[in-house]
């Protein structure tokens, strides 16, 4: 995996360096050039678009490096800044020497070629130059004087040869032939050698030669330019230097030859003279000297500018090279300070799996190695807190009890499952928020935050309270028992609140109770109950005969009346007898939809204005339950329901059956739904005990008797009116399905 | 969006500076007109004949002045011209011209560097009429080529830069002043 990077490195340094040394050899090359022109002029040329190329390529590099630096510091990167700070340092250390450098060599430079120029020896060329000039022009006067005085002795006599016609020589289309040359007469051979010319010509009016001699061995002579001859024809003599193509100087003289005729007078006598070897060799070396100084003067900013512009490029190349390679430091070396910041980012942001490649084994390495060992650890106690975590959360989900922790501002820390169920609260409304919070936001809990807010904000060490809420299944009676919580041995650090639902106790501690009084009640009033409806028959038997038909047919009335009450108060115990007594369950499989279409049918036939609405689910699973008791249960409900409708009204009741599921249990859930006035208020809390009810002639135990008998199979009832704007009591019962826990029970005893 | 408008802006003032500065360079590079050329055959060797105005800018006659030589090319093509496919060349042929101060006899020579023929002027204008006039420079033996019925000739004569002194070489590069050159000049023979 890391040799991916390791070899875009060596491929990105291999790149650079071959650049680098291209650039460098370029520049030397360069260098060359600038002194043999001759050599590495051609390449000069190249030599500088490579290096500002190269150059460009560099400044591209870096440019992207800094875009990148400035973007990195933008965002706050770790280890930008301290990149940024390495690169100034690089550059500074870097750049500084070398511009100094640069400043003096430039220095030098200057005034190195100024110090090649001196006005004295600027003098001494010109001077040199006009000394030979003026030797030579002695000379050529000399020559001029001597070349005239040859005309006037070749004026004496007349040519005699056959001229070579000049325009022939001129003309390409004309062919010369060597052998056809007639040489110059004797008296120009003569003259030439007399005088030492080199090549004398005469020259005809119409440019024809009429006579030539030579010493040089060219077949052709070296004919003066048509303006030389135009002007020697013109009377004027003209006389110059000329260097011929073999590098000597000749003096070139063109007179007119004046044969006192004027056809004859346009002649010209052309002649070069040679000067001696050594003459020539001064000549040419002070023409030499001259022209290079010359040169080189006209070069000298020129020259400046070039070697400015070399020194230069050497200047950028090394800034470039030694900014890119501070670039590459900087990153090479704050990138594992980089890696560990950012991994330490990492796990302050809670990220303990962050791991750092270790690339070097110096103090950096260690220190990455400890890093990584340390976020090791970290993850590793925080797996292991994490897994005790677990355990407790797994403990406090089994209890029944509901656990519920506030930190020391009151806000809930921990809650578990039982808590929520048994203070009807969700999960996200308890979480994070104070328990004061918690209570104000939920109405039903209100007695709770009368109670236990208190005691909690007071940070009493330990207390208990029982505190009755109305959950949404009903009161619900909760023991509440909350302790401070101490880390160590520090100071109060939270609460810890354990709920208790105490109401099936407290509910079976007032049932055993009722029934008791039930019982006594029933024992108490039976007994006289047969004696005096005995007593009161026998009195009709033995008076009734003896009275008048008047106070016979009181008696009759009076006696009959207490007979209806006995019966009617024998009816009365005997019911609180049935509620006292602990009935002995035949439990079976029970369709609930069956039985409760059994109990809606029987009432239909009895109440035939009554609307009787049935929903029943059809996917209903059995319960095992005494179909008898459940009957009873039903049939209770049912005519509470239809009682409840006002009067001069068609009642109107829905009965619904429905599984649901609660946590891993299926139920079958019962609703009988009426739309009656509903219960008072005020009744609500204690619907279900004994003696509680608002109908005029009910005996209050219907309730207590379904209450007894849903509890006695395991199921939980609650009635409750319905939520506005519906009108009426719902009455639910919930049953645990066939297969459950209360099923496997088989035949018990309730109580 | 903004980065990519500042790109493309700085790209189109890059390429509007080159075209502009190619432009220069072009309109500064017609020094050398040519005024007229023809190409005639005598003798079965076909030869030159043009006429050219040289228009030398400050820089180059004060290098004249300083003795640097100057160095010119005459290239020469004999081509088949074609209206919608590029031309095809017959012949080819360069001729290089150097034009330079001699101090000390204070004369400007002018020598044709193949041949190695020389002319002396005493003054450089003279020099640059003697350059602007090529009279019957023989090219070529006519009978080596098979000349088609639609022959044309082009020439051009520039100054080789090249050929300057290496401290001369990148300024003269970038100097309008230095870049002479006459551009093709292009005739239809008529034999």
């Amino acid at each position: 995996m890391a040799s991916g990077p390791l070899k875009r490195r060596i491929t990105a340094l291999g790149a650079v360096a071959a650049m680098s040394l291209v650039l460098l050899g370029s520049l030397i090359l360069m260098s060359g050039a600038m002194q043999n022109s001759a050599q590495f002029g051609a390449l000069f040329s190249i030599l500088l678009l490579t290096n500002t190329i190269g150059l460009l390529v560099f400044i591209v590099l870096i440019g992207i490096n800094v875009r990148r630096l400035v973007r990195q510091l933008r965002k706050r990167r770790p280890g930008s800044r301290l990149t940024l700070r390495l690169l100034v340092f690089f550059v500074a250390l870097a750049v500084a020497p070398v511009t100094v450098l640069y400043a003096f060599s430039l220095d030098f430079l200057r005034r190195g070629i100024d110090s090649w120029f001196d006005a004295r020896i600027d003098a001494a060329l010109d001077d040199a130059l006009e000394l030979g000039r003026e030797a030579l022009d002695l000379r050529m006067r000399q020559l001029l004087g001597q070349t005239e005085r040859m005309a006037e002795e070749l004026s004496q006599g007349s040519p005699e040869r056959a001229p070579l016609r000049l325009d022939l020589l001129r003309n390409p289309d004309s062919i010369v032939v060597a052998s056809a040359w007639v040489p110059g007469p004797a008296q120009v051979d003569a003259l030439r050698e007399r005088n030492g010319a080199e090549e004398m010509t005469l020259i005809g009016a119409d440019g024809e030669v009429l006579a030539s001699s030579s010493r040089i061995s060219d077949l052709v002579p070296h004919l003066p330019p048509e303006p030389v001859l135009t002007q020697a024809r013109a009377g004027r003599a003209y006389i110059g230097l000329d260097p011929l193509a073999d590098g000597d100087l000749y003096v070139r003289v063109a007179v007119p030859v004046n044969l006192g005729q004027t056809t004859q007078g346009r002649r010209v006598l052309h002649a070069l003279f040679p000067f001696p070897a050594r003459v020539n060799e001064l000549a040419a070396s002070v023409e030499q000297a001259y022209a290079k100084y010359n040169e080189l003067a006209y070069l000298r900013e020129k020259l400046k500018l070039s070697f400015a512009m070399s020194l230069t490029l050497v200047l950028l190349f090394s800034i470039v090279t030694a900014v890119w390679a501070a670039f590459y430091s900087a990153r090479r070396l704050a990138a594992p300070i980089r890696d560990l910041a950012e991994g330490t980012a990492a796990v302050a942001a809670g990220d303990y799996t962050t791991s750092l490649p270790v690339a070097s084994n110096d103090d950096v390495g260690f220190l990455v190695r400890s890093f990584n060992e340390m976020t090791r650890r970290i993850a590793q106690a925080r797996r292991e807190v994490e897994t005790q975590h677990e355990y407790l959360d797994s403990v406090l989900r089994q209890l029944s009890s509901g656990v519920m922790t506030l930190d020391e501002g009151g806000r809930v820390t921990t809650v578990n499952d039982a808590a929520l169920m048994l203070l009807d609260i969700a999960d996200t409304a308890a979480q994070g928020a104070t328990l004061a919070a918690v209570c104000a936001n939920h109405e039903h809990l209100h007695a709770l935050a009368g109670v236990v807010v208190p005691l909690v904000e007071e940070g009493r060490p330990q207390w208990q309270e029982q505190v009755t809420i109305l959950a949404a299944e009903g009161r619900r009676e909760l023991m509440c028992r909350g302790s401070t919580l101490h880390l160590g041995h520090g100071p109060a650090s939270g609460h810890v609140i354990v709920f208790e639902d105490v109401t099936a106790i407290i509910q079976g501690q007032r049932d055993a109770a009722w029934s008791e009084v039930a019982r006594r009640l029933a024992h108490e009033i039976k007994n006289p109950l047969t004696p005096i409806q005995l007593a009161a028959e026998r009195l009709r038997l033995k008076y009734l005969r003896k009275l008048g038909a008047t106070d016979g047919e009181l008696l009759e009335r009076l006696t009959n009346t207490i007979v209806q009450q006995v019966e009617t108060m024998k009816t009365m115990v005997n019911t609180f007898s049935d509620y006292a007594k602990a009935p002995v369950l035949n439990r079976g499989s029970v369709d609930v939809n069956q039985l409760a279409a059994a109990v809606v049918e029987l009432f239909r036939s009895g109440r035939p204005d009554a609307q009787v609405e049935c929903h029943f689910d059809d996917a209903l699973p059995e319960i095992t339950a005494d179909p008898t008791r459940l009957r009873q249960v039903l049939n209770n409900l049912i005519k509470n329901a239809l009682e409840a409708s006002p009067e001069g009204t068609n009642p109107h009741i829905i009965v619904t059956t429905t599984k649901v599921q609660h946590g891993l249990a299926e139920q079958v859930e019962i609703r009988i739904e009426d739309h009656g006035d509903g219960i008072p208020e005020d009744l609500v809390p204690n619907i279900f005990d004994p003696y509680v009810t608002n109908k005029p002639r009910g005996t209050g135990l219907g309730l207590a008797i379904v209450k007894k008998i849903v509890e006695e199979h395991n199921g939980v009832v609650t009635l409750r009116n319905k939520p506005q704007p519906d009108h009426g009591a719902v009455a639910v019962i919930r049953l645990p399905a066939s297969g459950e826990r209360g099923a496997a029970d088989g035949e018990e005893h309730a109580a | 969006m903004m980065r990519a408008s500042r790109s493309s802006r700085l790209l189109a003032l890059v390429v509007t500076w080159a075209l502009v500065w190619a432009s220069v360079c072009t309109a500064y590079a017609s020094d050398i007109v040519i005024e007229e050329a023809a190409l005639n055959e005598h003798n079965g060797i076909l030869v030159l004949d043009a006429d050219s105005h040289f228009d030398f800018s400050a820089d180059a006659i004060e290098a004249l002045n300083s003795g640097i030589p100057l160095y010119f090319d005459l290239e020469v093509r004999l081509l088949r011209a074609r209206r919608y496919l590029w031309d095809v060349d017959i012949f080819t042929t360069r001729r290089r011209y150097a034009i330079e101060r001699h101090a000390l006899s204070n004369q400007f020579v002018l020598t044709e560097l193949i041949t190695g023929e020389r002319r002396l002027h005493r003054t450089l204008e003279l020099a640059i009429e003697d350059l602007s006039r090529i009279r019957r420079l023989p090219l070529v033996e006519a009978a080596t080529l098979e000349l088609p019925p639609d022959l044309a000739a082009a020439i051009r004569i520039e100054l080789d830069i090249n050929a300057l002194p290496a401290p001369m070489i990148p300024l003269a590069y970038v100097s309008p002043g230095w870049h002479m050159s006459s551009g093709w000049y292009q005739w239809p023979v008529v034999r």
